[in-house]
């Protein structure tokens, strides 16, 4: 038994530790940034990164090299134990800069940077070095494609069980036969997508005035954000710094197609529109994107907030658009619209929060798949209900392909929702323990869970260690939408049982 | 003599009963009560940081008024908690009086501005802003100079030399 145990192991850390070493190349990314902008500290900082995450996988390569396949535990341990490791060294080069009051603080914005979510416990952002700035949007473009989709781009043919660590990070759809082609497709896709909108982006900045150095960093760096719906930003103000409605247009077009699922884009981008418009869960996120922009506009409307239709209409779409694609940039400071908006606009924000965009995507949120499996669940057990015993009823739904719903779809997408949901209430607990009021407890809970960012003030360096946890614990099991976390609780109590 | 003295002595009694040092107001509580603030003008003072943007007439800069407008962390300074800032409406003239826009790199100029705050501005497309009508620059910024930490370096160099070292062995295992 105990061996093997310990081959379970040896595969674990050895697969874990090659990921690490795809990992490593990304800090290259912030290294080059500070050398070009002689920020020699950081220079150093990444650097340090770099070095630690090469002499863990060499070590764990000369220690536990291996031959066997991983089978679904340990493809998700895997995933577990990368997640961590990748955040824990991500952590040192934020920590070594000073621009954080602690490592946790650091640890807590490279989540959030992984997990696209876009909370941030940073101080001084206004001064903070370009390559820190770079580092952590980066990490909002590589958690918005997935650590482990990087890792299979380089990686799938040493990676034995690939698929099982592909799964394990939340994406289940396969875009080519191949794993290794699903992986590069994704990132050809990001890639191109992050050089239009960097131009265009860019293109804005200089025609508003902003210098072309730093037009070009802030246009790579809001791109980066909007399409990983991750919603980091390099100015305090976040959008508000651009003033610029055209710009929140384009930021809000980026944010759609991040947050759509990969394989109904690559239809779509292969000429298959009509998908778009069969999809069942490109129809159920339409809906109640529809319906959460008309609760907030109402709201706005009653409150009386805004003196002109059109200026409800950019405040609102923008709100709903980055809260249902689980962004978090925002064009109103934080105090502003809570001391405006009435509770209905905050409703709506909340709601389309926590329902959030389309699975295996960059976006967070309980997500429209589920919500339409939900719905058509209730809608097929109702029609068991009313038919005789004796008939045999299938209910039907489009995705990629006609398919009739199965028992395990519909408690699966029930368990899984259901999940959100509590997570949800148990955040707003703990903040409501620590003094915060319910409604802003409840708000920055969904925020964190679905991996949106939007923010009621509650977090901040001052804010209880404790809750900082469990803020980082709701950002990682909402990305990783529980299975993979809850397969090591599940692997950690077995262990404990058998003592 | 005496006639002299006694004359400086009331003149600066004087002028000390007729000037205000400048009152800063505060940001945070400004930003706290939107509605009530909405129209009322205010003095503030802290940092230009940021990027500047063209606005029809005008400019928008971002002001800041946290603990690291008065000294960032980069130029030192301690931690004290997140950013505070306001989107700032500045005619050209009174934009052109600004010449350092602080970041890492920069100490942004320190400005005291006298203006009107919108909780939603109706010139701006509902943005929250101030529409300055006075800019005074209190203190000029300058570029920031940084001194490489010799111990960072130095482990970081080792750690890379022990991580070469580590791919050599086990490429030599292999």
């Amino acid at each position: 038994m105990s061996s093997r145990f310990a081959k379970q192991w040896k595969s674990i850390i050895y697969y874990s530790g090659k990921i690490i070493f795809a990992f490593s190349f990304t800090l290259i990314v912030p290294l080059i940034t500070a050398a070009i902008f002689s920020e020699w500290n950081m220079f150093f900082s990444f650097l340090l990164a770099i070095s630690i995450s090469l002499i863990i996988s060499f070590a764990s390569e000369g220690l536990f090299k291996t031959e066997k396949e991983l089978n679904w535990l340990n493809g998700m341990l895997v995933v577990v134990i990368t997640w961590a490791v990748v955040n824990s060294i991500s952590a040192i080069p934020c920590f070594q800069s000073g621009f954080y009051g602690s490592y946790l603080d650091a640890f807590f914005d490279s989540m959030s940077g992984y997990t696209t979510t876009g909370l941030t416990l940073i101080q001084d952002l206004d001064h903070s070095p370009y390559s820190l700035l770079m580092w952590r949007h980066f990490m909002q473009y590589i958690g918005g494609q997935g650590i482990i989709v990087l890792a299979l781009t380089f990686l799938s043919r040493s990676l034995r069980g690939a698929i099982k660590t592909y799964i394990g990070e939340a994406k289940d759809e396969r875009l080519w036969p191949n794993i290794k082609s699903t992986a590069l497709s994704i990132w050809r896709i990001a890639n191109m997508y992050l050089l239009v909108g960097t131009l265009i982006i860019s293109g804005f900045l200089i025609s508003i005035g902003v210098k072309p150095v730093k037009a070009i960093l802030h246009g790579i760096w809001i791109m980066m954000a909007s399409w990983s719906t991750g919603g980091f930003a390099p100015s305090s103000l976040s959008l508000l710094a651009y003033h610029n409605f055209l710009l929140e247009i384009a930021v809000v077009v980026f944010m759609f197609l991040g947050s759509m699922n990969f394989a109904v884009h690559f239809l779509a981008w292969k000429g298959k529109i009509q998908e778009l418009f069969k999809n069942i869960e490109v129809r159920t996120f339409a809906f109640y994107f529809l319906l959460t922009f008309a609760i907030s506009l109402v709201g706005l409307i009653s409150s009386n907030t805004y003196s002109t239709s059109l200026t409800r209409f950019r405040f609102s779409l923008l709100q709903i658009s980055s809260a249902v694609t689980t962004t978090g940039f925002s064009n109103i400071p934080t105090q502003v619209m809570f001391g405006t908006w009435n509770e209905l606009a905050i409703l709506g924000v909340s709601l389309a929060m926590a329902l959030g965009a389309s699975a295996c995507s960059t976006a967070g949120g309980i997500k429209a798949i589920r919500i339409a499996l939900d719905l058509k669940g209730i809608y097929h057990e109702v029609r068991r209900i009313i038919n005789p015993e004796s008939s045999i009823i299938y209910t039907y739904y489009h995705h990629i392909r006609q398919q009739a719903i199965t028992d395990n779809q519909v408690k699966m997408a029930g368990l899984i929702t259901l999940s959100y949901i509590a997570l949800y209430f148990i955040g707003a607990l703990v903040g409501i323990y620590y003094g915060y009021p319910f409604i802003a407890s409840l708000y920055e809970s969904i925020s964190a869970t679905a991996n949106v960012g939007l923010s009621s003030g509650i977090t901040s360096p001052s804010m209880p260690a404790l809750l900082k946890v469990v803020f980082i614990l709701q950002m990682w099991l909402g990305r990783l939408e529980f299975t993979a976390l809850l397969a090591l609780f599940g692997y950690l109590l077995i262990i404990l049982r058998r003592r | 003599m005496r006639f002299n003295t006694i004359v400086v002595f009331i003149l600066l009694l004087f002028l000390l009963a007729t000037s205000q040092a400048f009152a800063s107001d505060n940001l945070n509580d400004i930003l706290s009560k939107p509605a009530e603030n909405d129209g009322k003008t205010f003095s503030l003072e802290g940092e230009v940081v940021g990027v500047a943007v063209k606005s029809g007439s005008g400019y928008f800069i971002q002001l800041n008024q946290d603990p690291y407008s008065k000294r960032s962390i980069a130029e030192g300074g301690k931690l004290q908690g997140q950013n505070l800032a306001i989107p700032v409406f500045l005619s050209k003239e009174l934009y052109k009086k600004i010449r350092y826009f602080g970041d890492y790199h920069v100490k942004g100029d320190i400005v005291e501005i006298e203006g009107v705050f919108n909780a939603s501005c109706e010139e701006h497309n509902g943005d929250t802003d101030i529409h300055a009508n006075q800019l005074k620059v209190v203190k000029k910024g300058y570029p920031l100079k940084q001194v490489v930490g010799p111990v960072n370096a130095g482990i970081s160099l080792f750690l890379f030399l022990v991580a070469l070292l580590l791919a050599f062995f086990v490429r030599q295992r292999q």
